[in-house]
C-alpha cells in the first residue's frame, strides 16, 4: 500500500465531508525570504489520532500555527469541520472545536492549576462572561480533568511552580475544557521520561475512545509508531508521504527525506 | 487655488519635513532596537532646546554650532541612562519600560519648568528674520539652514547605519535580536548604544526646534503626538519610513495650514495617525506585526 | 482574611459620617479627591492591571466628561450629579471607539493611542471657542446651597464612584471576564489560542475603566465651577492615577484605593512644601521621581508584594505526583 499524499484538490473536494475533521489545501507561507510552507496539503479524518512527522526545519510548527490562526498563509485554504478558517482569529477556530498545545508549553504561570483550567472558552456568552469563574458545572469538569491525569491535588498551587511533566499534563488538561472535537499536540512527549510518554499515550487513547480526533506532531518514533494512524509525512515544507505506519515506514520516499538531511 | 500660495506650502513643507525627520528619526530607532515608544523623546529634544537656548544667550553660541555641543552629551547620557536604568527593566515588561519613559518625561517637564519657568521661549538669533527669494517664493532663511542642518545628521546617520559594522549590527538586532546574537552580535551592548544614538540625534534636532518655533515645557505633548504620527506612518523601526512620513507629514501640515485656520494644523498629524492605525497599522515601510507565540 | 473583608466596610461607614463631625473644608475637600483619584486609579487598573495594557490617556477623557458636564449645566440645566453616570457612560463608549482603533492590533498602538488622544482632547477644548469659550474657561453656575453644605453632595457623590469603581472591579475580578484579562496579560498568544476573543476583553475593560474617568471630570466641572482647557487636561491627573495603582498594587481590586490615600496627602504636601513661583513643576518633578522610582524598585506595588512576603512564609508542602521525576521549573 502506498504512502501517497492527497493533492490540494482532492483535500478542497473532501473538506466539507463529515467525516473529514480538518483540511489543508494547498497552502504557502514564508516569512522574509523564507519559503516555510509550499502547496501543503494534508486531511484528518474524524475519529483518528494522526501523526505529523519530519526532520526539523520541514514546517510542521508552521502548519500549526496556520491551521491555528497565528499564522496567515498566503495561499491555500484550511476547514476546520469544514468552515474555511483562513483570516481568522485563533479564538473563532477554537469556537470551532480546535484546541492545540504547544511544543515549549504555555501556561499561566502565575495563576493557580485551577484557574489554568478555567480560563478556556468554547463559546463566548454574555452570561459565561460575568458570572463567576470557579463555580460550578466548570470547576467539577476542571477538577474531574485534573484528576484524569492525575493532578487534581496541585490545584492550588501557582501553575509556574510545576515540574516540567506536570505543566505539559495541565497543558493538555486545559485543552480539553473547551470540549474540542480535534486536539493538535506539539510533540507531547518531548522532555517526558518514559513512564510518563506511556501515560500521555493512554490517556490519548482514552479521550480518542470517547470520540476526539488528535493530530499530534511528534519526533518520538516510537510513540508515534504505538499509537498513531494514519501518519502524515512533511519535508521540506510541503506533505511528501501519508498512511498506515507500515507503508511510511516502508516508503523510500520518506526514507530519502529523513536520512538525506 | 492659489498657485503661488501652493508652491509656498510645499516648500516651506518640505524645509519642515527636513527637521521633523530629524527629531524622529532617533524614536524609530529606539523603537527598533529596544520594542519600546521612547514617551520621553519629545521632552529630550526640548531640553537640549533650553541648553541651546542658555548657551546662545549666555555665550552667544549659535544654535546650529550648538549641535555639537548637545549631540555628545546627550549621547553619554543616553548611555548611561540605558546601563543604569532601563536595561533593567526591559527584562521584565515593556509597560514598565514606558512607564518609566513617562516618568522620566514629566522629570524633564517639571526640571525645565523649574529652572526656566514656564513661558515661552525661542532663540532669535540675528538671521531668524531674514528670508530671500526665488521667484515669487519667500525662504526665510532660518529655515534653509535648520534643514540643511538635518539633512547633515541625517545624512550622517545613514552613513552609519548604512556603512558601519555597527550599523549593521544595529539593524540585525531591529530585525530580529535572537538571530541578530547568534551571529554574533553583543545585543546587551548594541542596544546601549543604539539607544544613546537615538537621544543624541534627538538632541540635534532641539536647537532646530528652538530656533524655528517658540517652545515652552508643555509643548512636548504635542510634539510627541507629531512624531508618534510621522512613525506610525512611516512604520515604527524603520528609517526610511521615518524620513518619507517626516515629508509627507510636514508637506501635508503647510498645505492644510493654506486652508484652515493656522491653529488646526496639528489636527492633520493626530488624523493620519488614526487612518494609519485603522486602515495600515504598520504603516508604510514596516513589516507586519511579528505574531509573537 | 476577616479582618480584609470587614475593614472596607468599617471604612466606608467612618466616611459616611464623617462629615457630621468634620466641617472643616480642607479635610473634607482632601478625602474628596482622595475619592476621585482612588475611583479613576481603581478604572486605570482594570485596563492597566488586569489586562495589562498601560493607558497614559486618562486625562482626556477626564476632561471631556468635565466639559460635556459643564456644557449640559450651562445650556440645558441639567445638573452634573444627574448627567455624570450617563457621561460615563457615553464615556465608555468613546473609549471603545479608540480601543477599537488601538487594540485589535498586539502592541504600541495603545500607548500612541491613547498618549495622543489626550493631547487631541486638550486641543479641541481649546481651540473649539465658539462651544467652550477656550482659555477663557467656561463658566458654570453655582449650586444653591448654604456655604459650609455646598461641599457635602461633591463629597458623597465622589464617594458613591469610588464605591461603584469598586464594587465593578470586584465583580470583575471574580468573574471569567476578569480571568481573562489577566490570561491576556500573562500570554496573550495563548489567551487567544484558549479560546478567549483578546480584542473583544480589551476593548471592554478599556471601555469600562474610562467611564470612571469620564464620570469623575463631570462632577469635577461642578465642583471647580471654572473650567479651562488647562484645568481639566492637566496631564499631573494621568501621571497621579497611574502612580496610585503601581504604589498600592497593580492587578488587585484595592491596590489603587491604598495607592490613593498615601499618594494623594503626600502629593498635597509636595505642593504645600514648594517655593511658591514654582511649585507646580516641582511638583511634576516629585510625582514624576517617585513613578520612576516605584517601577524601578516596587514594581509590583504594595498590596501584591506583601501578599508574596507573607506567602513565603508559609510555603505549601510540594506534591509529588509519580512519573514527573525532572526537577522543578522555577516558579
Amino acid at each position: 500500500m502506498t504512502a501517497a499524499p492527497t493533492a490540494a484538490a482532492e483535500v478542497e473536494a473532501a473538506a466539507r465531508d463529515s467525516s473529514t475533521s480538518l483540511a489543508v489545501a494547498g497552502i504557502t507561507k514564508s516569512f522574509g525570504g523564507i519559503q516555510a510552507l509550499t502547496d501543503a496539503s494534508l486531511s484528518v479524518t474524524k475519529g483518528t489520532i494522526t501523526a505529523l512527522i519530519g526532520p526539523n526545519g520541514s514546517g510542521k510548527t508552521t502548519m500549526f500555527n496556520c491551521i491555528t490562526g497565528f499564522y496567515q498563509p498566503e495561499q491555500g485554504q484550511i476547514y476546520v469541520s469544514g468552515v474555511p478558517i483562513v483570516g481568522k482569529r485563533p479564538s473563532d477556530i477554537v469556537h470551532l472545536g480546535l484546541m492545540r498545545t504547544f511544543q515549549v508549553t504555555r501556561i499561566f504561570r502565575r495563576m493557580t492549576v485551577l484557574e489554568n483550567m478555567i480560563v478556556p472558552i468554547r463559546q463566548l456568552t454574555f452570561r459565561s462572561l460575568f458570572t463567576a469563574a470557579i463555580k460550578g458545572h466548570e470547576q467539577e469538569r476542571a477538577e474531574s480533568l485534573l484528576e484524569f491525569f492525575g493532578i487534581l491535588k496541585l490545584r492550588d498551587q501557582p501553575a509556574g511552580s510545576l515540574s516540567f511533566g506536570q505543566q505539559k499534563l495541565l497543558e493538555l488538561a486545559a485543552a480539553l475544557m473547551a470540549d474540542p472535537e480535534i486536539v493538535m499536540l506539539d510533540e507531547p512527549a518531548g522532555g517526558l521520561n518514559p513512564v510518563m510518554i506511556e501515560k500521555v499515550a493512554d490517556h490519548v487513547k482514552e479521550l480518542n475512545a470517547r470520540g476526539v480526533t488528535f493530530l499530534i506532531i511528534e519526533h518520538n518514533m516510537g510513540f508515534v509508531m504505538n499509537l498513531c494512524d494514519p501518519i502524515i509525512v512533511m519535508h521540506r515544507g510541503t506533505v511528501i508521504a501519508q498512511g498506515s505506519p507500515g507503508a511510511v515506514r516502508d516508503d523510500p520516499i520518506v526514507l530519502d527525506a529523513y536520512l538525506g538531511d | 487655488m492659489n498657485a503661488h500660495l501652493l508652491i509656498q506650502a510645499v516648500v516651506l513643507g518640505l524645509l519642515a519635513g527636513g527637521v521633523y525627520a530629524l527629531m524622529a528619526s532617533g524614536l524609530t530607532l529606539i523603537f527598533g532596537v529596544m520594542r519600546v515608544v521612547n514617551v520621553a523623546h519629545a521632552a529630550m529634544i526640548l531640553t537640549a532646546a533650553y541648553v541651546s537656548w542658555v548657551l546662545f544667550t549666555t555665550f552667544g553660541l549659535d544654535p546650529i554650532a550648538s549641535i555639537l555641543v548637545v549631540m555628545p552629551a546627550f549621547f553619554v547620557g543616553g548611555a548611561l541612562g540605558q546601563r543604569f536604568v532601563l536595561r533593567h527593566l526591559g527584562d521584565r515588561d515593556m509597560t514598565l519600560t514606558v512607564l518609566v519613559s513617562f516618568g522620566i518625561a514629566i522629570i524633564l517637564e517639571g526640571l525645565q519648568g523649574s529652572i526656566w519657568s514656564s513661558n515661552f521661549q525661542a532663540i532669535n538669533t540675528s538671521y531668524a528674520q531674514s528670508s530671500f527669494a526665488i521667484g515669487d517664493v519667500y525662504v526665510p532663511l532660518v529655515r534653509l539652514i535648520a534643514a540643511g542642518a538635518a539633512l547633515v545628521v541625517l545624512g550622517g546617520l545613514f552613513l552609519l547605519l548604512t556603512r558601519s559594522n555597527l550599523g549593521r549590527a544595529i539593524r540585525a538586532t531591529t530585525q530580529d535580536p535572537r538571530t541578530a546574537a547568534l551571529v554574533g552580535v553583543n545585543v546587551e551592548q548594541v542596544t546601549i548604544i543604539a539607544f544613546a544614538i537615538g537621544v543624541s540625534v534627538a538632541a540635534a534636532g532641539g536647537p532646530l526646534l528652538g530656533v524655528l518655533f517658540s517652545f515652552y515645557p508643555a509643548t512636548q505633548w504635542l510634539w510627541i503626538g507629531k512624531l508618534l504620527a510621522i512613525v506610525v506612518l512611516g512604520g515604527m523601526g524603520s528609517l526610511r519610513g521615518t524620513f518619507v512620513a517626516a515629508m509627507i507629514l510636514g508637506l501635508a501640515e503647510q498645505i492644510a495650514a493654506v486652508y484652515l485656520p493656522l491653529d488646526w494644523a496639528p489636527l492633520v498629524f493626530l488624523m493620519v495617525l488614526f487612518g494609519v492605525l485603522i486602515v495600515r497599522p504598520q504603516g508604510l515601510f514596516g513589516s507586519v506585526a511579528r505574531e509573537s507565540l | 482574611m476577616n479582618m480584609r473583608k470587614q475593614f472596607p466596610i468599617v471604612a466606608l461607614a467612618l466616611f459616611l459620617v464623617l462629615p457630621v463631625f468634620v466641617h472643616e473644608g480642607f479635610y473634607l475637600d482632601l478625602l474628596l479627591f482622595t475619592f476621585m483619584y482612588a475611583a479613576m486609579s481603581v478604572g486605570w487598573d482594570i485596563m492597566g492591571g488586569y489586562a495589562g495594557y498601560v493607558s497614559l490617556g486618562t486625562v482626556g477623557f477626564f476632561g471631556l466628561g468635565s466639559y460635556a458636564a459643564g456644557l449640559l449645566v450651562v445650556h440645558a440645566g441639567i445638573p452634573v450629579f444627574v448627567s455624570a453616570p450617563f457621561i460615563g457612560i457615553l464615556t465608555g463608549i468613546l473609549g471603545a471607539g479608540l480601543g477599537w482603533v488601538s487594540l485589535r492590533v498586539r502592541g504600541t498602538s495603545f500607548v500612541i493611542v491613547t498618549l495622543t488622544f489626550a493631547s487631541v482632547a486638550q486641543f479641541l477644548m481649546l481651540n473649539l471657542r465658539g462651544i467652550t469659550a477656550g482659555s477663557s474657561g467656561l463658566l458654570l453656575p453655582l449650586l444653591n446651597l448654604p456655604a459650609d453644605q455646598v461641599i457635602l453632595p461633591f463629597y458623597y457623590s465622589m464617594l458613591a464612584l469610588l464605591v461603584a469603581a469598586i464594587l465593578v472591579s470586584l465583580a470583575i475580578r471574580r468573574s471569567k471576564f476578569g480571568l481573562g484579562l489577566i490570561a491576556i496579560r500573562e500570554e496573550e498568544g495563548k489567551a487567544d489560542g484558549s479560546g478567549v476573543n483578546t480584542s473583544l476583553y480589551k476593548i471592554l475593560a478599556f471601555a469600562i475603566s474610562v467611564s470612571f474617568a469620564g464620570a469623575a471630570g463631570a462632577i469635577h466641572a461642578q465642583y471647580l465651577n471654572t473650567i479651562t482647557p488647562d484645568s481639566e487636561f492637566e496631564l499631573v491627573i494621568t501621571l497621579t492615577v497611574i502612580i496610585m495603582a503601581l504604589v498600592g498594587g497593580r492587578g488587585t481590586v484595592w491596590g489603587p484605593v491604598l495607592g490613593a490615600f498615601i499618594i494623594q496627602p503626600l502629593s498635597v504636601y509636595l505642593i504645600y512644601l514648594a517655593p511658591s513661583g514654582i511649585a507646580g513643576q516641582l511638583h511634576l518633578v516629585g510625582l514624576g521621581v517617585i513613578l520612576v522610582l516605584v517601577v524601578m524598585f516596587l514594581p509590583n506595588g504594595i498590596i501584591p508584594t506583601w501578599d508574596a512576603w507573607r506567602n513565603a512564609r508559609r510555603r505549601p508542602p510540594k506534591v509529588d505526583v509519580p512519573g514527573t521525576t525532572l526537577p522543578e521549573v522555577a516558579s
